[in-house]
């Protein structure tokens, strides 16, 4: 292969009137080098450029190496590539040029590079003094041009020109075949593409942290949407506790009350010279109605809190903890609270309410969240585990890596209103204990051998136990 | 005080049963109401009596019953009686003068001694309106001139001091003094004292403010 073009082929200053301006065909090739050498530079420099287009540095910083890299592929004396910005012409990389002696901005209505933008089509001049129109530009400056030969390109991105890219030597240089100008175009092209890319990964940045920070920002509004309904849920919780409560202690002081008073009366009945049995009489059956009262109130209150009693249905205990994992672990992911599960594969179902026993899990693990809530965040951990008993009963634990329960609180803590939470209700357990006992199993409480505690539920499997 | 009538307004059956045999069995005749509105359509007779009233009821509540007493001007004792009580209610209860507020359940003991006193307060209150009725009725009979030497007796002037004050003759200060003695139902000048100061003081003390 060879660079030595035959001269018919395509003139490199297509377009110019004055063909006397036409460079002389430059058959030679560079001194020293080779023509092979040549060809195997500019593909590596081309392969070199087109990396280029992609990178990890600043843009002007791959101009920069990029213009290297051609000032020395074609032995030139200077490389220098401008874009065009609204009437200028702004310097992006200038290589073999002392700094700051190139100027940062030029008209674009002047110089070489007009004629570039014009042609939209690579330039070669051996002579820049045989342009007529530079040559008229220069009319008047004392002394040689600071460059003789040049070689300019558009930057061409698609159908637009974006900026120029020359090569120039101080003496005259006529080697430079349509090949090599070729390559030039080639070249520029590529740099166009690594501008391009640049702009649009700036503009991709942008607008992708626009979306980031819209992201955060609805993030941030979704999670206080979040809280608020927590928040609010609690509060309407403890409202709604705290009304029932006051109903169903008015609900039970009224007969309580009536049967104390009933009493006192028997017994000053009694005391008198002469009782008054058949008043006596008459206080035993109000008191006897009030007591029933009272028992009627508590059953009213735990059919209540049952929510008229459990459905009864086939329930895979494993599918229950599965259905609120996801639940859990986001809302335990913003306590630090690691949570691990570990289920026994093959359980035998229970018979039960779905929605009670997630309601019950549900219970013990927030119960166990704030059983490790004072524990520092590497150290919060929660596992749920099943398995079936040795009893025949399907069993749930949810242990907690916390601080324990005193052996005082064990005794107490399926009491109600019993609570070691400073905003606790002390209602959590003993649901759960109702809604374990309507299921027919039982809930215990014990220490997990090391620090924290396990709470532990079992159901007789279906078919396999009584009910 | 075998006369005395505790009235119970409850709107819980079991209550007002319950109160009413331990009053009757402490020897206290009760009436009982179910609800505010049917105690204030019932009459209350003129002997002692006082109120035993729950504070929440459907309908109008034991306090706004003591308030529509007193507007009405037929107040009682009140000793409340409440499943629930709060401290502020109990302040206002008591502020607006009742005797006693008892949160429930409580002892028969602490019951029966509130109606005691309640029923001691209608007592009192009942004695010093019957003074101050008497008192006046009997003010009302003197002339005025009898009534200017009674108050020239009662603050300690002698018969002479008194007809110079007026300008009348001792001898007829005293006939005016006799009146007086008589138509206040005295026989002593120590005890015409004694009456027109318990006068003046209940009268002062039943002034509103």
């Amino acid at each position: 292969m060879t660079d030595r073009r035959q001269p018919d082929k395509e003139p490199y200053c297509e377009g110019l009137e004055n063909t006397a301006m036409r460079p002389e065909v430059c058959v030679p090739a560079a001194p020293g080098l080779p023509a092979d050498a040549r060809f195997s530079d500019r593909l590596h420099a081309l392969s070199f450029v087109r990396c280029q287009t992609v990178g990890a540095t600043s843009l002007p910083s791959r101009a920069q190496e990029m213009a290297e890299q051609l000032r020395s592929i074609f032995a030139m004396d200077a490389c220098v590539i401008r874009l065009l910005d609204g009437d200028d012409l702004v310097l992006l990389a200038c290589a073999g040029l002392p700094e700051g002696s190139c100027s940062q901005h030029i008209p674009v209505s002047c110089g070489i590079a007009t004629e570039i933008l014009k042609r939209r089509s690579p330039l070669f001049l051996a002579d820049v003094m045989s342009h007529p129109v530079l040559a008229a530009e220069r009319a008047g400056i004392p002394g040689p041009p600071p460059f003789i030969s040049y070689a300019g390109a558009p930057m061409l991105a698609g159908d637009r020109v974006i900026g120029v890219l020359a090569i120039l030597s101080r003496t005259r240089r006529d080697d430079l075949t349509q090949a090599d100008m070729d390559c030039i175009q080639l070249m520029a092209n590529n740099v166009s593409v690594a501008i391009e890319n640049d702009r649009l990964y700036a503009r991709l940045l942008h607008e992708h942290k626009n979306l980031e920070s819209e992201m955060a920002t609805r993030r941030q509004a979704e999670d206080e949407v979040r809280q608020l309904r927590e928040d609010l849920a609690k509060r309407s919780r403890i409202s709604a506790m705290g009304e029932l409560t006051v109903t169903i202690a008015h609900e039970l002081n009224q007969p309580l009350g009536a049967i104390i008073t009933n009493a006192q009366a028997c017994q000053r009945l009694l005391n008198r010279t002469e009782p008054d049995l058949e008043e006596v009489q008459a206080a035993l059956s109000e008191m006897i109605a009030d007591g029933s009262r009272a028992h009627e109130v508590v059953g009213r209150v735990r059919r209540f809190l049952q929510r008229g009693g459990p459905a009864r249905e086939p329930v895979d205990l494993n599918a229950v903890v599965s259905a609120i994992v996801p639940l859990l672990k986001t809302r335990l992911a913003k306590d630090h609270v690691a949570l691990s599960v570990d289920l026994a594969e093959a359980l035998p179902p229970v018979s039960g309410d779905f929605a009670q026993l997630q309601q019950l899990i549900l219970n013990l693990v927030v119960n166990a969240a704030d059983a490790v809530a004072l524990l520092s965040e590497d150290s919060r951990e929660i596992r749920i585990s099943s398995g079936l008993l040795p009893d025949g009963t399907v069993s749930v634990a949810v242990e907690d890596s916390g601080i324990g329960i005193s052996g005082e609180d064990m005794s107490r803590l399926f009491q109600p209103f019993f609570t070691t939470k400073p905003d606790g209700m002390g209602m959590g357990l003993p649901i759960c204990k109702s809604i374990i006992e309507a299921h027919g199993g039982r809930l215990w409480a014990e220490s997990n051998g090391r620090t924290g505690s396990v709470f532990q539920f079992a159901i007789p499997a279906v078919g396999g136990c009584p009910t | 005080m075998n006369n005395a009538t505790v009235f119970i307004v409850d709107d819980d059956t079991s209550i007002r049963k319950s109160l009413a045999r331990l009053l009757k069995s402490a020897g206290f005749k009760s009436v009982a109401f179910s609800s505010a509105e049917e105690f204030l359509q019932a009459t209350v007779p003129d002997e002692p009596c006082c109120l035993v009233l729950d504070v929440r009821m459907g309908g109008i509540s034991g306090l706004d019953l003591q308030r529509e007493m007193a507007r009405l001007n037929r107040e009682l004792p009140i000793v409340f009686i409440t499943g629930h009580g709060d401290m502020r209610m109990a302040v206002r209860a008591i502020r607006a003068g009742a005797i006693e507020f008892l949160p429930k359940p409580f002892q028969d003991k602490e019951l029966l001694d509130a109606i005691q006193k309640a029923l001691n307060h209608y007592l009192a209150v009942h004695r010093r309106s019957t003074t101050i009725q008497e008192t006046s009725r009997r003010i009302a009979l003197l002339t005025d001139r009898e009534r200017q030497v009674m108050q020239g007796v009662v603050t300690g002037l002698l018969n002479k001091q008194i007809g110079a004050q007026l300008g009348i003759a001792e001898k007829t200060v005293k006939v005016h003094r006799a009146q007086v003695m008589e138509k206040m139902g005295v026989s002593s000048v120590a005890e015409l004292v004694k009456a027109v100061v318990e006068f003046e003081r209940l009268s002062a003390a039943g002034r509103p403010g």
